[in-house]
């Protein structure tokens, strides 16, 4: 029962399975880094960093930062989904196994 | 300025007719089996955005208006939790649907072990948490229909517009007791109002920044308070606010209808992840330039909660202010829709069902139409849900109170977190956990945050919520325990949602937990892992297949519970007659039905058909503990298996080792009877001549007797090798090692071989270097060894001009002393062996000795903690070496000269 969470061992001598388990893993790696990094932008302290009197293009500074950041997440995020559901999964299949 | 009414009803009803009519069609689709296009990530990412209502349509401008920025952390909660949806939401997905979950209630109820009472007590939070929501949405519609008609009957507007809802609802929500409570019809129609919402939004915010002139000019001559809404904007209200919409994003029912329920695919998750939130950006890009224009330019006093449509009508754009009308229409009715089915599920499968059932006969329970009475009760409950909130809409007059009721709702499911997040990650957590932590979670919520909202109006007086109850200040609602001073909403949060955590934990940690509530625990929690068939906790009692077949048509339609009991039918093997009802199968037939009236309700009624009862408590528990206990004796006996092999081999080696050893044995007696045969047949055949044959003269009387005693000491000799070898192999050898000069040995066994040499030509020389070396030995042992080394080397030596020579040398902690010879020595042929009992060597020209002296060397000279090596030269000729322990005389004597081994020459 102990061990690693949510995956089960590779069966041994099926290298596509194995890569993709691999790639897998380093898709939920992403995932994790890229969910704390978002929590600690977009969240005090690190928040009020950038929380000065300025303007930039005519508008406040905090604003530009807030959807910079969320856009920036966004299309992190993306890419992590993509690394996480592989194109191809024969139907029934769960890709998360 | 404003539309005419007509134009305003044809439009808001050609918008509802088409909504109408694509539900129907894709409720006909999907009943026929095509719903392709309906499991497109798009449209499940579409629908999630009903956590859009009209609450951002209208009031996210009206919040970036009085408290700026403040209005993103709605979105950005959400955003973070669908960035992390790998760690909760796509576990929920999973969970819900291994169960077949129908609502949070119906999750949370089957997770603590499939409970009644939890079930209740969450639907009634939702409920309570719901019905202003939904009031809130009525209020927007209405107002935004006053104003873009000028029109004021408020009420009436309202009245109508929940009756359209509460049709579309029941129409398209209750069209059937879908197996999953899935509802394609409206998952559809709420996907093209969240396009319509965003495109009318978008379409605002662009009107606006470019009447204005741009970016720069809004924000110009603007104070960046007014952006910020205050000084300290990233504060634990920011951080309370993101927390709360981020648990609202997954407890809200309708939010967790969509989401888990509705879900088709739990790949289209991964799309959701990034899509969300990017329609939330979408969303609230123009939200601060829409208020800020408006603050601008509206006359002071215009309401900021309807700048998105005031501002169009302002500048006599009336095609517009109809857009963002039935933008802010879409808002309102995708969520009243989603909100009441979702509710309504769970107030007919938690609350009006088992009430239902228990008051009919069980009988009846069997035979009486069941699915028209769950069809009835459904929508009956979507009729009263949505009464409920234009009762209260009614009630609070249209207030301006109700504004705040979006995050007082989302504090209020919030309370749901502790017992959802636990329940899904920690095995631990109890029923009776859940059920206090949400209780006492529930009360503090409404006692600090829901009742105070209504100023005095509902159940709490207002001189409660300024002084306390009986003017206990302690007790103030919104300064509980004099904890004063915080922001209502962060001093309400952290009151209700830290004690229900606390209280969650400490109650289940000194709970026990049921064995139903441990069984359902762990499947929560290893849903990952769990993939075959799952263990029942029912047994059979005297279950009919024919009355379950009954309930499933009940339940399920006769259709859909034939195509089910065929197939457990022929799973069983039984071709097309009734399934037997094993418990597999009645496990099965419960998780089927749980899809459609939720797993308490089910469990229930199967326990109540089969009669049996749920099994009692000791039962489930024993049954818990016997699959506990058959994983541990499987799990030991992979190890004893293991342990086995290992024993078995050593076993084998161990065999292999008596075999030699025995084999060993029979040679080393055959060899010594052998050695032991030839001395006694001489002196047998001496001793017989001199007893029979008279005519022997005396000289030969005198030889034969010195024959018979020589081998009657060679006898001796050889036996008392024998004992020797064996005491010395046994190790009960008895040897006195003391620190002794070599030299001397080396000197006396010369002297004693002296005489032999001599006889036989052979030269002896010594080598000895440093003259004088202590080693640790027994001296008399040490002289048996060399004695035997040399003896065997004068005797063996076949060169001409034998010589033989004697090399005492020194290592660090080791003396050396080899025996050389010009005879070439042992050759490399029979090196092997050279040690073993009774082997000679080949050129030893006549062969002499027992063949033990070898062996009983080397094993005194390991007695000793020596040994005794055949070495060999490039040559191939090889010499005997002893090794020895140098003494410690020798170590203190090589420290005193800078352990230089010949500067000992000297002295």
């Amino acid at each position: 029962m102990a061990g690693r969470p949510d995956t089960e061992a590779i069966p041994a001598g099926d290298a596509e399975r194995q890569s993709r388990d691999l790639q897998l893993r380093r898709g939920r790696d992403r995932s994790l880094v890229l969910t704390v990094v978002a929590i600690l932008l977009l969240l005090p302290p690190f928040a009020n960093v950038l929380h000065v009197d300025v303007k930039i293009g005519g508008v406040p500074v905090t604003l530009v930062y807030l959807f910079v950041v969320w856009a920036g997440l966004i299309v992190l995020a993306r890419g992590v989904a993509r690394s996480l559901s592989p194109p191809r999964v024969e139907e029934g299949e769960d890709p998360a196994r | 300025m404003s539309l005419s009414t007509d134009v305003l009803l044809l439009a808001c009803g050609a918008y509802v007719t088409a909504l109408f009519i694509l539900a129907f069609l894709v409720d006909r689709a999907a009943s026929r089996g095509r719903t392709a296009w309906m499991r497109s990530p798009v449209v499940y990412t579409l629908s999630i955005s009903v956590y859009c209502t009209s609450w951002t349509f209208y009031g996210a401008v009206g919040s970036a208006a009085r408290n700026g920025l403040e209005f993103i952390t709605i979105y950005l909660g959400p955003t973070l939790v669908f960035i992390g949806w790998w760690w909760i939401l796509r576990k929920l997905v999973r969970i819900g649907r291994e169960h077949r979950v129908t609502s949070i209630a119906d999750l949370l109820s089957a997770r603590y072990g499939k409970s009644p009472s939890l079930a209740v007590l969450v639907t009634l939070i939702a409920l309570v948490a719901t019905t202003p929501y939904i009031a809130l949405q009525l209020q927007s519609v209405t107002r935004s229909y006053q104003v873009v008609s000028g029109s004021s009957d408020s009420f009436i507007t309202a009245f109508w517009i929940a009756l359209g809802m509460a049709v579309f609802a029941v129409l398209f929500g209750t069209r059937n007791l879908d197996a999953n409570e899935r509802h394609h019809g409206v998952v559809a129609a709420v996907a093209v109002e969240a396009v319509v919402k965003l495109v009318a939004l978008i379409a605002v915010g662009v009107f606006v920044v470019a009447s204005a002139g741009g970016l720069e000019a809004i924000f110009a001559d603007v104070p960046t308070e007014v952006v910020y809404g205050g000084k300290e904007i990233f504060g634990p209200r920011w951080a309370a606010l993101t927390f709360l919409a981020g648990a609202a994003i997954i407890c809200l029912p309708r939010q967790f209808q969509v989401t888990v329920v509705e879900n088709v695919d739990e790949r289209h998750l991964a799309t959701a992840s990034w899509l969300f939130p990017a329609y939330l950006f979408g969303m609230c890009l123009f939200i601060m330039p829409i208020a800020i224009f408006g603050l601008k330019t509206l006359p002071e006093g215009s309401n900021p909660d309807l700048y998105v449509l005031t501002l169009p009508l302002a500048e006599g754009r009336n095609d517009l202010a109809l857009l963002a009308f039935i933008g802010g229409f879409s808002s309102a009715t995708s969520m009243v829709i989603v909100a009441a089915i979702a509710v309504s599920t769970m107030v007919s499968n938690h609350i009006v069902m088992p009430i239902a059932l228990r008051l009919m006969p069980a009988s009846e329970a069997v035979s009486g139409d069941l699915r028209n009475l769950l069809l009835t009760t459904r929508r009956l409950s979507i009729a009263g849900v949505l009464a409920l909130g234009f009762i209260y809409f009614v009630l609070s007059g249209g207030s301006d109170a109700l504004a705040a009721i979006g995050l007082i709702a989302f504090a209020g499911v919030a309370q749901f977190i502790p017992c959802l997040i636990g329940g899904i990650f920690w095995r631990g957590a109890t029923r009776p956990g859940a059920l206090a932590g949400l209780s006492i979670g529930a009360a503090l919520w409404a006692y600090t945050l829901l009742l105070p909202s209504f100023d005095g109006t509902i159940l709490m007086p207002a001189d409660m919520i300024a002084n306390g109850p009986f003017g206990i200040a302690l007790l103030k609602p919104e300064g509980l325990l004099g904890l004063a001073g915080a922001d209502p909403l962060v001093h309400a949060l952290v009151w209700s949602l830290g004690t229900n955590v606390v209280v969650f934990l400490s109650v289940s940690a000194l709970t026990q937990q049921s064995a139903l509530d441990r069984l359902q625990g762990s499947e929560f929690v290893d849903v990952f892992r769990t993939t075959g068939p799952r263990g029942s906790i029912m047994s059979t009692g005297e279950a009919r297949a024919e009355d379950l077949f009954i309930l499933a048509q009940r339940i399920l339609g006769t259709g859909r519970a034939q195509v089910l009991f065929d197939e457990m039918a022929a799973e069983q093997g039984r071709g097309t007659t009734m399934p037997q009802p094993t418990v597999q199968m009645i496990a099965r037939l419960e998780r089927e039905l749980s899809g459609s009236i939720g797993a308490a309700s089910a469990h229930a009624m199967v326990t109540r058909i089969s009669g049996a009862a749920p099994l009692s408590v000791t039962q489930l528990i024993d049954i818990a503990d016997e699959t506990q206990r058959l994983i541990e004796t499987s799990r030991a006996l992979t190890q004893k298996s293991g342990e086995l092999e290992q024993a078995a081999n050593q076993l084998r080696v161990a065999n292999e080792r008596l075999r030699t050893l025995d084999a060993q044995r029979n040679d080393f007696l055959s060899q010594v009877s052998h050695e032991l045969r030839t001395p006694m047949t001489s002196i047998r055949s001496f001793s017989e001549i001199l007893l029979e044959e008279r005519s022997v003269d005396d000289l030969d009387r005198r030889r034969f007797a010195r024959i018979i005693h020589d081998e009657s000491i060679r006898l001796t000799g050889l036996l008392d090798e024998i004992l020797d070898l064996g005491q010395l192999e046994a190790g009960r050898a008895d040897m006195r090692v003391k620190d002794i000069d070599a030299g001397r040995v080396i000197a006396s066994a010369i002297a004693t071989l002296t005489p032999i040499a001599e006889s036989r030509g052979v030269r002896i020389m010594t080598e000895i270097d440093p003259e004088r070396l202590i080693v640790r030995a027994d001296p008399d042992r040490l002289l048996q060894v060399l004695i035997n080394l040399l003896s065997n080397a004068i005797k063996y030596n076949v060169a001409e001009g034998p010589e033989v020579l004697i090399r005492l040398g020194g290592h660090p902690g080791n003396a050396v002393i080899d025996i050389l010879d010009n005879g070439g020595g042992v050759l490399r042929a029979d090196a092997v062996g050279i040690f073993d009992k009774f082997t000679r060597g080949s050129n030893t020209g006549g062969a002499q000795g027992a063949g033990l002296g070898l062996p009983i060397s080397r094993a005194i000279m390991r007695a000793m903690d020596g040994d005794l090596r055949l070495e060999f030269r490039r040559d191939d000729t090889s010499f005997f070496r002893v090794v020895m322990p140098t003494g410690r005389g020798d170590t203190e004597r090589r420290a005193q000269t800078g352990a230089l081994p010949h500067s000992a020459e000297g002295l």
